[in-house]
């Protein structure tokens, strides 16, 4: 039930409005596959976890056929509006304000929330046992209303982005104990968590705050699909599918039923260790290397464009004319400030729609280009700065001699300029190559399994975070190790001719 | 616009700005020595500049401001101290993260910046019988400074931007980025998000008009 932000965009994504889509038989399922148990990219690269064989379970009894689109959770709205997909799934709780821009299917799963506290700490729900403590609570839940507006003066509160991140504070001993989704919880307290940590007290009870629970988000008005899908899930419940796969995760009932809550706990018992449980990062490591490599890739790939634009957008910048001078630098200034996971939802989800209007042809980018596109965007305009700097720096005597030897203005530029331009601009290149290798993670947004995310995702499955987080830095250090003599080299190379003894 | 969602946001954007100065300037005192460590002829000094520089750039600063926060702040010695009360809170280590970070960068570019002095001026330093010191005082610093401003200018722009991450650590009281997260978490709606991307395209602008009119003052009219 991560709330997550940014999701909506749609102020962008409104400019393309959805088309209408024929009848089809293949239904595009959203979700974020980072979400273990609910979903998640297993080691062996296959999507695993609850809510996946839910949905499986969902698409066969409607007789089509399912696609999966693994996106950022933030990107799923959004994804919807643009009809990149037709259904997200992943844990999306039930707001009244989410229910403005996007319809839901009836509740899927009911998560109770509970405390997770040390063993012996003595805290239960009990009021009395949380005086004072430190509770560490997800930024934009239902726990953190609950922890500052129930417990108010009571406890102090701590907010954090995931609840990932809840949990490394608590081993950390930097809370007390942390207010979460049970099912979250207990597939830490499993994996990771015992025996130091354990639930502390009952599920809390306050239908005023934990009133909603999640379901499957459909486009706004899209309500073939979603009686469908209501009626798909009111059969796999009716048969008994719904627990079985639900009771290989949990012990206790995901489905929202008229029952009290854990009436059925004793039937079933506790489930065997999902694959991931054992999982390491030398399990990943296939995954963890295909995601290196997508990142070398879209980093090269944004490389050459990104210099082209930089070098153009400098001699802009540097031209004698105004209406040529003036507009990019506004426009690199205005590119410099935009934050850049905005350029790159608008490249992917805005822009093929524009453009598909402009032309009249049916434009599409895959996130690939999309992701190249904004991320060269982004490095254009910086490395123009840097390139504008380095063609000041080289001494303006050099190109009036180069005139005065009869060089056409072309020649002086390619012949005189740009190779000594080289030498002032390389360490800044250097630098934004650096941090190039490391923005590529920004493009995971539209659903590619850089290094970071992939990183993100094992951990999420193993809930080994430092694990993954370490390995993650020592394949982004190999690829500094990598870039760093071979950008020496350059640098030699083009400071050649002039003296050593700086 | 209601008065409740100003507030939080002047104090947002006061945060991120707090974390931005302090963290560029702590970086830029903190990159001269490791620029002259880079370039100094003592081995183990260029061998440690190296390896400072290839830690804080060649990972990304989120696993750094996770590796500090929750890593190190778990050590006894840090738990034991008298400073221990304020290392308690993710504030001091979120800045602590930007500022190194910030410096090996900066470091980066005063080396270039360093280097790409003529020489002539350095020998003519010399000759006319200035110290180390004083030629580095003097001659090489303000000049590789006028040098590097551009280039200054993008890294300070980058680490704006960069202190989006801030709220990865739970800060008591978030930057600009987490208010507006918070904010859209709670009422879906999207206002606080373009308005903060509007903050930060101003500040951006900002920065990049301070640092033209530092150009324009430092400009050496002889090159």
């Amino acid at each position: 039930m991560r709330p997550r932000s940014v999701a909506i965009l749609v102020l962008f994504l409104t400019i393309a409005a959805p088309v209408a889509r024929a009848e089809e038989k293949m239904v595009r399922i959203g979700t974020e596959a980072a979400d273990a148990p609910f979903d998640y990219v297993d080691s062996d690269g296959t999507l695993k976890g609850m809510e996946i064989e839910l949905a499986t379970a969902l698409c066969a009894r409607m007789k089509v056929e399912c696609v999966w689109v693994n996106l950022d959770f933030d990107s799923l709205i959004p994804a919807l509006q643009a009809d990149k997909i037709d259904a997200a799934m992943a844990q999306i709780s039930v707001t009244p304000d989410r229910r403005k821009v996007i319809d839901y299917t009836d509740i899927v799963t009911i998560d109770p929330a509970r405390i997770v506290a040390p063993v012996g700490s003595g805290i239960t729900e009990d009021l009395e046992t949380l005086e004072g403590k430190v509770i560490g609570v997800q930024s934009g839940t239902t726990h953190e209303r609950y922890v500052t507006e129930k417990l108010r003066g009571i406890v102090t509160p701590k907010i954090y982005q995931s609840q990932e991140e809840v949990y490394l504070d608590l081993e950390a001993g930097g809370i007390d104990a942390t207010l979460g989704d049970q099912a979250l919880s207990y597939d830490w307290l499993q994996k990771y968590g015992r025996p130091r940590f354990d639930f502390a007290g009952k599920p809390l009870d306050d239908p005023e705050i934990f009133g909603d629970g999640t379901a499957i988000a459909v486009r706004k008005g899209n309500d073939a699909l979603r009686t469908a899908l209501d009626k798909a899930l009111a059969e796999i419940v009716a048969d008994g599918t719904y627990d079985k796969i639900t009771h290989a995760y949990f012990p206790f009932s995901m489905r929202p039923s008229t029952e009290p809550s854990g009436a059925g706990d004793a039937e079933w018992p506790i489930p065997e260790a999902p694959s991931a449980q054992s999982g390491s990062v030398a399990q990943y490591s296939v995954e963890l290397l295909k995601g290196l490599a997508l990142t070398l890739e879209l980093a090269l790939a944004t490389l050459g464009i990104g210099v082209v634009l930089g070098i153009m957008g400098a001699a802009a910048k540097l031209s004698p004319r105004p209406w040529l001078r003036l507009p990019v630098t506004l426009v690199t200034n205005l590119i410099r400030g935009v934050p850049d996971f905005l350029l790159i939802l608008i490249a992917y989800f805005a822009l093929p729609q524009i453009l598909t209007r402009l032309t009249g042809t049916e434009v599409s980018l895959d996130p690939f280009a999309a992701g190249v596109l904004a991320l060269s965007v982004v490095f254009g305009a910086y490395a123009s700065e840097a390139f504008r700097g380095a063609f000041l720096a080289v001494p303006r005597g050099h190109m009036e001699a180069a005139r005065a030897f009869g060089m056409r203005p072309g020649q002086v530029f390619f012949r005189i300029h740009l190779p000594q331009a080289w030498r002032f601009v390389l360490p800044s290149l250097g630098n934004q190559w650096q941090s190039l290798v490391k923005d590529t993670a920004l493009v995971s947004l539209i659903g590619l399994q850089e290094l970071m995310r992939t990183a993100q995702i094992g951990a999420s499955a193993t809930k080994h975070s430092f694990a993954f987080y370490f390995a993650a830095s020592l394949l982004f250090l190999a690829l500094w190790a990598v870039s760093t003599p071979i950008l020496a080299a350059l640098e030699t190379r083009a400071s050649r001719g002039v003296g050593r003894r700086a | 616009m209601s008065p409740d969602i100003i507030g939080p946001f002047v104090q947002g954007t006061w945060i991120s700005v707090q974390i931005l100065v302090i963290s560029s300037v702590g970086g830029i005192l903190l990159a001269l020595p490791i620029a002259l460590a880079r370039l100094s002829p003592s081995w183990p000094l260029r061998l440690l500049a190296t390896i400072w520089s290839a830690f804080f750039r060649g990972t990304p600063l989120l696993v750094q401001l996770f590796l500090f926060y929750y890593g190190l702040r778990q050590f006894e010695l840090v738990h034991d101290s008298a400073l221990w009360p304020l290392l308690k809170e993710a504030y001091p280590w979120a800045l602590m993260a930007f500022t190194l970070n910030m410096s090996a960068y900066v470091a980066e570019i005063m080396r270039t910046g360093i280097a790409g002095v003529p020489r002539g001026e350095r020998e003519a330093a010399e000759s006319l019988g200035f110290s180390v010191v004083q030629t580095y005082r003097f001659i090489i610093l303000p000049r590789a400074f006028r040098i590097m401003l551009p280039a200054l200018s993008n890294e300070v722009i980058l680490q704006l931007k960069a202190t989006a991450l801030a709220s990865a650590v739970p800060l008591v009281l978030p930057d600009l980025t987490g208010i507006a997260h918070r904010m859209y978490a709670k009422s879906a709606a999207t206002e606080p998000l373009f308005l903060a991307g509007a903050v930060y395209i101003g500040l951006t602008f900002l920065i990049a008009r301070l640092f033209a009119l530092a150009e324009r003052k430092l400009r050496i009219p002889a090159t």
